[in-house]
């Protein structure tokens, strides 16, 4: 044997010898990277004296989970839920310091105001750049909405039900004031909902159920004036589709009315959360009506979601998260 | 140099048989951690239905054997063979009714538990009769700490059961072609194993390809040319006329006889309208609907599944010196077969020794890696080629020691010392060694305990890793076993509770063995329950928003984790 493989033979000798002891130290390491309850608590304490009305907190990875235990209190469901981080005036990004590349987020959301850091947790406070202002939000207004559904001979108007104790709709627990609508076949509601985008990710939005045949439409009166109407429209995640991709199906349609012009968007099975801007003609400062009107092609029953609001401020970036599947 | 000891004698047995009795008592106290698996409600209930006609056969051995006592006690669970419920029943009855020894739960993973067992024991020799101890030590302890295998041997289900009765019937086919004995006891194992479970189909597979190999040289093609026989014909290229095989061998033929007979005589569910059922059985497993596994962040519901996966999912969840032995084992034994003039160390007793090894490492493997195959069971489906990778385990360890050792006794040559004391130093150097070796292993194990489905290895990460990948947290809904104290605690009086993936079988046995409070409801739903728990699994999230809408909360109560990651969430109500 050359000495060359005598080198190579000696030096595999050695390696299988030092892996078990790397194996060892790496699980020891892991075990020790991750944050006990006590950390938790000393967090919730930071959160606690640091924190502001209108904050958005993030955990990372979202398989800390754990973490929501002791920061769950400083948010609503809403904001678990949240449609867009512009939306706040600071974003808490509370991360598991091994186990996140910071790296990628240090800049994504404004400029960084605090750090807080305990053994394996770290926090930065960004204030959030380019940040929404909605004059004029749809979802909170729901209520006063008008709600019907379009099929090929008539329409049926959507009765409002507050204070549902709870209600099974097709496929979703509806539980706040939402309009309960019947075509031939189903009863179904509509109303603000968390619902599962194709990306896995909550959203609070305002659940479209589209039964086959049927087109829905959401009618606002009196909207108050901005320059934008801008929001999102999201893909139902559908468990029993590859990978939450279902090629079969057609996208889903809106279109936006208003007195003397409209807009339409669409959104495809391979997206997940999709956000739309339509700028309005109108240059009085009068209120307005709109009309938004969701369709697909009509033998298909579909899902989706939706929340939109009126502002002035025209968003730098249109986001458009993409849903996870596998073609 | 290392002592060598070819053959399996009474030290061997003796030691083998320490290990083994040593991991079942390892079970046994550990078997109270783990919860019960959606699989195992429906066996637990299957073996008492079966109990009961156990019960009857003695009592009233006519009354029992009619087609109304079969069908209305063997109708359940007809979609899996008896011989393991049979045994859950058995034990159900012996330790936990009549000798009041164990808990109801306990006694139904028993058999599970001394299935394991066996596999340990004869891993061990097998491992020994290839060479050394050494080999057969450290091949029994490579797969008792695998997590996953460690896991899977507290159950009441069938995946240990068959991957022992896998092993044992490739072990006895391997002694059984120059043997009338081994060949009977060879087809008496399949039949069990037929009776286990429908991996068995696949035992003939390692069987015949192994026996083909083996014989090539005896298989003879013939051209028959202007009636002359054994001619060689004039063009370049001709189809052979005749195949001339090698005999058959005897097992083969008890196989066909003696096992399925004994498939049909163990099953009392198949002694009458036996065509039927059993096209029945084949039909239900033929057309089993395709569930879903998520893999590297991507859920898939339906074919084509990746053809990687039960390869990366092996590297992901064995221990990686496991792994990095085992292949130096395989690249090793790969070594000699093609420089058959090296110097080789082991010595095997049995012909082509690799290749059956690799069959049976393989085969398995290859099965769930076809695209169209369900691959819903994690890890478990290919078990069966778990011994053999402890075993190639063995061989790259022993390969390993027997180069250091060999090193070290230049060195005691050149120090004078004596040969006895040059052995007896080798041989606690050996033990060293394998303490070193097997560490990692017993830690990984230790630290995936109660949850080793949720378990991942160093190559990703372990289980932050893993998460982080997008790779399966869990399935089965055996988690729930973990927040039980936290429920008994926690839960206003009489609280109805949404247990999600927990089957109500196991709740009922929670309930039983005392684990439960007993005022402590079953809801149906995430409607209508006081508290919910979601088993987080990418397919399922959408389920932990829905319990956030009834729940009225995003705070979970409560979180059971494993190395950090979440894996069941549980929700308060608290929505006005």
């Amino acid at each position: 044997m050359s000495s060359f493989y005598k080198k190579l033979l000696l030096l595999g000798v050695v390696t299988l010898g030092i892996i078990p002891v790397i194996e060892t130290a790496y699980h020891f390491y892991i075990k020790s990277s991750i944050p006990t309850a006590k950390e938790w608590e000393t967090v919730k304490k930071i959160v606690a004296e640091n924190f502001a009305k209108g904050d958005l907190i993030m955990i990372k990875p979202e398989w800390a989970e754990e973490g929501w235990v002791w920061l769950g209190q400083f948010q609503e469901i809403k904001d678990r839920a949240f449609t867009d981080y512009r939306l706040y005036e600071r974003v808490w990004l509370v991360y598991l310091s091994s186990f996140y590349d910071i790296s990628k987020d240090a800049d994504k959301y404004g400029t960084i105001l605090k750090r807080f850091s305990t053994k394996n947790i770290s926090i930065i406070v960004y204030k959030v750049k380019d940040r929404v202002k909605p004059m004029y939000s749809f979802i909170d207004h729901f209520e006063e909405a008008k709600v019907y559904l379009e099929d090929h001979k008539t329409g049926s108007k959507c009765n409002y039900i507050a204070n549902n104790p709870w209600r099974t709709g097709i496929s979703k627990i509806v539980q706040r004031g939402g309009f309960e609508c019947r075509d031939r076949n189903n009863t179904f509601y509509i109303a603000p909902v968390i619902f599962t985008d194709r990306s896995n990710q909550p959203r609070y939005c305002i659940h479209i159920l589209l039964p086959k045949y049927i087109k829905l439409v959401i009618e606002y009166n009196n909207v108050p004036y901005g320059k934008f109407v801008t929001g999102y429209l999201g893909m139902h995640y559908n468990q029993w589709s590859r990978g939450g991709y279902d090629p079969q199906r057609p996208p889903v349609m809106m279109l936006i009315e208003t007195k003397n012009s409209s807009f339409l968007f669409t959104i495809t099975q391979k997206e997940a959360w999709k956000q739309f801007l339509y700028e309005l003609k109108y240059n009085t400062y009068s209120n307005l009506d709109i009309r938004f009107l969701f369709f697909s092609q009509e033998n298909k029953s579909q899902e989706s979601c939706f929340t939109a609001w009126v502002t002035d401020t025209k968003p730098k970036e249109l986001i458009n998260v993409k849903a996870k599947y596998k073609e | 140099m290392l002592k060598l000891s070819i053959k399996s004698n009474y030290i061997t047995h003796l030691l083998a048989f320490i290990i083994s009795v040593g991991y079942l008592t390892l079970l046994m106290i550990t078997e109270k951690d783990i919860g019960y698996a959606r699989d195992e409600g429906f066996y637990f209930s299957a073996a008492r239905n079966y109990g009961e006609w156990f019960k009857k056969l003695i009592n009233e051995p006519k009354k029992a054997v009619t087609k109304r006592e079969v069908d209305k006690h063997w109708r359940e669970n007809h979609e899996h063979p008896s011989f393991m419920k049979t045994l859950f029943a058995l034990s159900r009855i012996i330790f936990y009714e009549k000798l009041k020894l164990t808990g109801e739960a306990f006694s139904l993973r028993l058999p599970g538990m001394i299935m394991a067992t066996i596999l340990i024991y004869f891993v061990f020799i097998f491992g020994s009769e290839l060479g050394s101890r050494w080999i057969g030590f450290l091949s029994s302890l490579f797969l008792a700490f695998l997590p996953r295998f460690f896991y899977h041997a507290h159950l009441c289900c069938f995946d240990v059961p068959i991957s022992t009765l896998w092993f044992l019937t490739t072990y006895s086919f391997l002694k059984s072609l120059n043997s009338l004995k081994w060949s009977l006891l060879t087809s008496i194992l399949w039949g069990l194993s037929l009776e286990t479970k429908l991996n068995s189909f696949f035992i003939p597979v390692v069987m015949v390809t192994y026996y083909i190999i083996l014989k090539l040289n005896e298989i003879k093609f013939d051209f028959i040319i202007n009636n002359t026989i054994n001619e060689k014909p004039k063009e370049k290229f001709r189809f052979p006329t005749a195949i001339l095989l090698p005999p058959i061998p005897v097992v083969f033929i008890l196989m066909l006889i003696v096992s399925p007979l004994l498939f049909i005589l163990l099953w009392p569910w198949l002694w009458y309208d036996t065509i039927q059922r059993l096209g029945g059985y084949l039909s239900f497993h033929l057309h089993h609907p395709y569930y879903n596994i998520e893999f590297l962040g991507i859920n898939y519901f339906t074919p084509p599944f990746p053809f990687s996966y039960p390869f990366v999912m092996t590297l992901f969840t064995i221990p990686f010196v496991t792994m990095v032995f085992s292949v130096t084992g395989i690249i090793l034994r790969v070594y000699y077969a093609i420089k058959p003039k090296a110097k080789d160390p082991i010595k095997s007793p049995y012909p082509k020794l690799d290749l059956f090894l690799f069959l049976n490492l393989f085969i398995p493997m290859l099965i769930i890696a076809l695209p169209t195959t369900p691959i819903f069971g994690g890890t478990k489906h290919w078990m069966p080629s778990w011994p053999y990778i402890a075993i190639f385990g063995g061989i790259g360890f022993y390969y390993w020691l027997n180069f250091i050792i060999s090193k070290l006794h230049i060195i005691f040559d050149r120090y004078g010392i004596k040969e006895k004391k040059a052995s007896l130093l080798s041989f606690n150097i050996g033990m060293i060694l394998s303490f070193l070796i097997i560490t990692p292993s017993i830690i990984q194990t230790k630290g995936s305990h109660p949850f080793a489905l949720s378990h991942y290895t160093m190559l990703s990460g372990e289980s932050p890793g893993a998460a982080t990948l997008g790779m399966n947290r869990q399935f089965w809904g055996f988690t729930t076993r973990s927040l039980l104290p936290w429920i008994n605690k926690n839960a206003p009086p009489n609280a109805r509770i949404y247990f999600h993936d927990t089957t109500w079988t196991s709740y009922d046995m929670y309930k039983r063995e005392g684990l439960l409070r007993k005022d402590i409801n079953w809801s149906n739903t995430i409607t209508g329950s006081d508290l919910s728990m979601i088993h987080l699994e990418q397919h399922f999230i959408f389920r932990e928003h829905d319990v956030w809408e009834w729940t009225g909360t995003a705070t979970p109560s409560y979180v059971v984790s494993h190395q950090g990651v979440a894996i069941l969430p549980i929700y308060k109500r608290v929505w006005k």
